[in-house]
């Protein structure tokens, strides 16, 4: 199992967010806004500590491109790539997507050790 | 209605996060890749700049035009950049002012990278296609300009020369001691708290990749403020090792699996 080491960062993390996070590796594949509802942990912090489990190679992240014709996303694209840029057509309702405020985003992140990552509590 | 953020709220929980998390190593963070596109051009763009002679007068104006225009590509790059600017007018002229809107998460991202104070976090960038390097007199042109017309609102002064400024380090030479243009980079930086930074074509090659500018500016700054004097990162995987020969021992004994 890989272990996650905070070092410096995320000074700002109480008790609480530390078992939290903890409890959210123990899935191989989760979203951003599902996650940190089921959880109740705040998006932010969700986010802040996958943003260290990602540059420590531990995780794959994902933007998931939302367009208003569908409940599902139309795109998954790398975390790093950065959101795709307008206009291009929606391959689910084949419309020109010509504004950002059509689409809506979320983060999935998908952990890369097969069995988990052990979170070093500091 | 589709799940998700809209795009303002998931870019202010990215730089949120991004605030949360604290100091990340330049080198492994995501979020320089995010906030710094590389234009899929720009490759081709730095090979046809490398193959344009300096012969003549003119051949050297159309250097220094592509390369400003390759600049002037890299920083559009950059997140939440909103104003790219260049012009010669009544007042002093300059070769590209970058500015971000103060209100976009993206541009609080680059701030937060590079360190800008959010009253002064506009971009004063001079160009020099020349062959020789960047002197000591142009790195004081730029400092008269910062500390001139746009005191109130620049925070970053950088120049862009191929052959880097006098007294930096090369590849494979250490910069022992603080003289000519580097000098003065120091004296400014310690006067009045803005810094200024020189990007050779080491950096100038790293326009490609995304995150490339934002890791190279970042590095600069420090270079200046911890003065190592070394013109590239020395990074193997997670370890940093920067040790002179008598403590072999310990650098390797650091690289082996313990």
């Amino acid at each position: 199992m890989a272990l996650f080491d905070p070092r410096a960062r995320l000074r700002a993390f109480t008790t609480q967010d530390w078992v939290a996070v903890q409890r959210v590796v123990q899935r191989g594949r989760f979203t951003l806004g599902q996650a940190s509802a089921e959880h109740s942990l705040a998006a932010e912090r969700l986010l802040a500590f996958l943003l260290c489990l990602e540059a420590d190679e531990l995780c794959q992240l994902y933007h998931r491109v939302y367009h208003v014709c569908e409940a599902h996303p139309i795109r998954t694209v790398p975390f790093r790539a950065g959101l795709p840029s307008v206009p291009f057509t929606c391959p689910e309702c084949e419309r020109v997507v010509e504004r950002p405020d059509e689409l809506s985003f979320d983060v999935e992140c998908r952990i890369a050790a097969p069995d988990g990552v052990q979170v070093a509590v500091p | 209605m589709s799940g998700g953020f809209d795009r303002a709220t998931y870019f202010e929980l990215i730089r949120v996060a991004g605030e949360l998390r604290g100091a990340e190593a330049p080198a492994k963070d995501p979020l320089a890749d995010l906030f710094c596109k590389a234009h899929p051009n720009m490759g081709n763009e730095l090979a046809a700049f490398s193959e344009m002679p300096a012969s003549s007068s003119t051949a050297r104006v159309a250097r220094g035009h592509a390369l400003e225009a390759i600049v002037a590509l890299a920083f559009a790059g950059l997140g939440g950049v909103r104003e790219l600017k260049s012009f010669a007018a009544a007042g002093a002229q300059y070769d590209l002012l970058v500015g971000g809107a103060v209100l976009d998460p993206a541009w609080a991202c680059v701030r937060n990278f590079l360190d800008l104070p959010a009253d002064r976090d506009d971009v004063l960038v001079e160009v020099k296609a020349t062959e020789g390097p960047i002197t000591s007199q142009q790195v004081l042109r730029l400092c008269a300009l910062i500390s001139g017309p746009f005191a109130p609102s620049v925070g970053l002064g950088v120049l862009v020369c191929p052959s880097g400024a006098t007294g930096h380090p090369t590849p494979g030479r250490r910069a022992p001691s603080l003289r000519q243009a580097r000098l003065h980079q120091v004296l400014y930086e310690a006067k009045t708290g803005t810094p200024i930074v020189v990007l050779d074509q080491s950096d100038m090659d790293a326009f490609a990749v995304a995150g490339g500018l934002l890791r190279r500016l970042s590095f600069r700054r420090r270079e200046l403020q911890q003065l190592h004097g070394l013109s590239e990162p020395i990074m193997e995987g997670p370890i940093e090792v920067d040790l002179p020969s008598h403590m072999t021992a310990a650098a390797e004994w650091l690289r082996a699996k313990r």
